[in-house]
């Protein structure tokens, strides 16, 4: 028997004429770390840069080699004397010539500790605590050994509080505060006397504050407060308790007041504000008056937002809402991840990187108030899904964003499937022969054998697949997978206008 | 009895209309007449202060949402306006290089620098009004100091002056204060810019925690810039600058 046989080689992902010769431009020149580029119309003046030599002033230090290895350049620890600041990554050259110190290594003045601000705190430098309780007319508490944050929240949220009684110009008087202010801070004079869990409105201690009918907001408190006639903060805002003497005489928790646990937003009548639940004190609008004072719990959530959910403020949440799908390499020519965060009431977006160089990734945490959406974009990473050879490795999500799609290899014929990136990369198909690099991945040469027949005519016999429309959609699939490749769509649905792939057929 | 209470009733209108008509009549042959009594009363401070008054709260915001800038050095240029770079780096896939280590020192020394010739101009002013009002005033070359502090902007001119008529009076310095966010949403924008430099990115929904009335807006451009826009929601302070860092270009390294 006769054999002929026919090759047919099939040719995928060939699309956009590709124009650009920047890169061989560039290939060529030197790059410098440069003190001072030149000034550009796009750009301006920037220093310590790695550039070419030819963006380099002429007239400032540049050095063939990264600035990290430049005396001049280096990066290291700028602080900032004068507000007692230190920040990282800055070049001596730039950290000196704006007053600051430069150091390599983190200098002793920017050791963190925590700063005590009469019942606020701040994890600050000692200078920094100095220069905040000069500016609130403080005595500096600066408490070196603690080490953390949290324990320096803990620490002033387990200060007593309590009404302060001093003479100020032969005159009683009194303040609302903590026994540590009371006993050194205030007046500095021994005869001050402190009453604990008291309100400087109460008729006992002596003070001559008396109940009003104000409000106020507290600097870092939630809530919306009584102001009794002396200044001084008492007891969260409650309308029914504005003749209530033991209101106006003993501190009260926020368990233990009106609304307890509610966020009581735009209540006319309670003031008990809740941040973590939406709600936080500030100046009322018209039309939305407390039936005492001018301050109210306003409203933070935002209602029906573009996805028609309601979110808390804070809550961030992904929105892909371009053509095609994500996760499955069909995202769309142009198409964009975004993260949407819900803040005082307002939905702002924030778009991840574009090119699909970053995608957004959505989770949820429990809290004392139900579910709480946080999202974040993230490194796409599919630079070395076609390089994995077995589902194993390609569906590790510790190290890559891909899938595996069983049946078409585009390695080898050994393998038995491929690896593609879950979130097809954008790619600048109309510069540079990047595009083309990473597109003709996808193209494949099928050698399909013919038997020709006695009786006239020819029959396949070896991959007869490829002559499949199966099997080329199949093809196309993978081509779009791979980035802005082969047929594809545009991120508002446009389909293109060419087909984005060629066949080929040879005889052989 | 009851033509008498009328008689009185016509005498205190007569007397109100006359009040009137000799306060119309002093308005218009004394149109200089000010009503809050400051320059009459010889007050240099409230003189100057209402003088700069406007021009200082434009300025703080034009400045504050050029990040502290009148012509930035290095920039981007983002709807029409340069945005200044606070951290750049002209490389992909690497934290950026700091520009501006100092955001509140500059902001301050850029409203000392631009203040300064119109400061100078109402102390001139209120020279000329109380020398026309034959008082003989001396003053000595005007050096300004701003600083920002929480919930304001603390200016002090230092402009030695001596006012003398019946008496003589010596003034040193004069300390204004301006109500003004704008400490606040520096420390954020340094805070970012550390996070910038170090991590390539900041998360900005970390800062809503702390300050509940501060919104950040952070919008990325192709290039791989970041435009970064911090308001005040009670106060409509804007504080704006730019950033690049870690840059993930389209397609891969070369």
């Amino acid at each position: 028997m006769m054999k002929k046989r026919l090759i047919l080689s099939f040719a995928f992902c060939l699309f956009a004429i590709i124009f650009s010769f920047n890169a061989l431009a560039l290939g060529s020149e030197q790059t410098v770390c440069c003190e001072k580029t030149i000034a550009s119309p796009e750009k301006g003046v920037l220093y310590c840069q790695d550039v070419p030599a030819s963006q380099c002033d002429p007239n400032s230090r540049q050095v063939p080699t990264s600035c990290e290895s430049t005396s001049y350049c280096k990066p290291g620890v700028c602080y900032n004397s004068n507000e007692g600041t230190c920040l990282d990554n800055t070049p001596q050259l730039i950290c000196n010539s704006n007053e600051g110190i430069w150091s390599e290594e983190s200098p002793p003045q920017c050791n963190l500790g925590c700063c005590v601000l009469g019942d606020q705190a701040a994890f600050v430098s000692l200078v920094r605590c100095k220069k905040l309780s000069s500016q609130l007319g403080l005595q500096t508490n600066y408490k070196s050994n603690i080490q953390n944050e949290v324990q320096c929240i803990l620490e002033v949220q387990n200060q007593e509080k309590g009404a302060c009684v001093f003479e100020k110009e032969f005159e009683k008087t009194c303040k609302f505060t903590t026994r540590g202010e009371c006993d050194t801070g205030i007046n500095k004079s021994k005869s001050n006397e402190f009453f604990p869990g008291k309100l400087c409105s109460a008729e006992e201690i002596g003070a001559p504050c008396a109940p009003t009918r104000q409000t106020s907001c507290i600097p870092g408190k939630d809530e919306v407060y009584f102001i009794d006639s002396c200044g001084n903060p008492a007891n969260i805002y409650d309308s029914s308790k504005i003749n209530d003497k033991l209101y106006w005489s003993n501190v009260l928790d926020k368990s233990k007041v009106c609304g307890a646990g509610g966020a009581n937003s735009n209540s006319a009548g309670c003031g008990n504000c809740n941040y973590l639940q939406g709600s936080y004190c500030r100046d009322a609008e018209k039309g939305k008056l407390p039936t005492y004072g001018d301050a109210i719990c306003s409203d933070l959530n935002c209602k029906n937002t573009a996805n028609g959910k309601s979110y808390k403020h804070g809550e961030s949440w992904c929105v892909y809402d371009d053509a095609g799908k994500t996760g499955d390499g069909t995202n769309t020519v142009g198409s964009e991840f975004y993260k949407h965060i819900c803040i005082n009431g307002e939905e702002v977006l924030e778009q991840c990187s574009g090119f699909r160089q970053q995608e957004c990734i959505e989770g949820a945490i429990e809290t004392s108030v139900g579910k709480f959406s946080q999202a974040a974009c993230r490194v796409n990473r599919w630079q070395d899904c076609t390089s994995q050879d077995n589902k194993q490795d390609c569906q590790n999500t510790d190290r890559r964003d891909c899938f595996w799609r069983e049946g078409v290899s585009i390695l080898n014929d050994s393998v038995e499937g491929s690896c593609l990136p879950s979130n097809s990369p954008g790619l600048k198909f109309w510069e540079g022969e990047q595009t083309r690099q990473i597109c003709q991945q996808a193209n494949a040469a099928c050698v399909v054998t013919f038997e020709k027949k006695l009786t006239g005519g020819e029959e396949c016999k070896e991959n007869c697949e490829c002559l499949t429309e199966e099997w080329q959609k199949d093809r196309e699939e993978i081509c779009t997978a791979l980035g802005d490749c082969g047929p594809n769509t545009n991120w508002i649905g446009v389909k293109g206008y060419k087909d984005g792939f060629k066949i080929e057929t040879k005889k052989a | 009895m009851g033509f008498i209470n009328k008689k009185g009733q016509v005498a205190i209108f007569v007397i109100i209309a006359i009040v009137i008509v000799a306060i119309i009549l002093a308005f218009m042959f004394y149109p200089k007449i000010n009503i809050g009594g400051n320059s009459e009363t010889g007050n240099p401070k409230s003189f100057i202060e209402s003088c700069m008054k406007e021009d200082v709260n434009t300025l703080l915001d034009e400045l504050s949402y050029n990040g502290g800038y009148e012509e930035p050095e290095g920039f981007i240029i983002y709807q029409g306006e340069k945005v200044p770079y606070f951290c750049y780096t002209s490389d992909s896939y690497e934290t950026c290089i700091v520009q501006q280590p100092n955001v509140q020192g500059h902001f301050e020394n850029e409203i000392e620098r631009i203040l300064k010739p119109s400061v100078e101009s109402c102390v001139k002013d209120f020279k000329k009004e109380f020398e026309s009002k034959g008082y003989s005033v001396s003053v000595s070359k005007a050096e300004l100091n701003a600083s920002f502090v929480p919930g304001k902007l603390k200016i002090e001119l230092m402009s030695p002056m001596t006012l003398s008529k019946d008496t003589s009076r010596t003034y040193e310095s004069f300390d204004y204060e301006f109500k003004s966010d704008l400490y606040d949403l520096m420390a954020l924008a340094t805070s970012i810019i550390d996070y910038e430099s170090v991590y390539g990115d900041s998360e900005t929904t970390l800062y809503l925690r702390y300050y509940p009335n501060i919104k950040i807006e952070k919008v990325r451009l192709d290039e791989g810039s970041k435009i970064y826009t911090i308001s005040n929601f009670v106060s409509g302070e804007r504080f704006r600058f730019a950033s690049r860092s870690l840059v993930w270009p389209p397609g891969f390294e070369q």
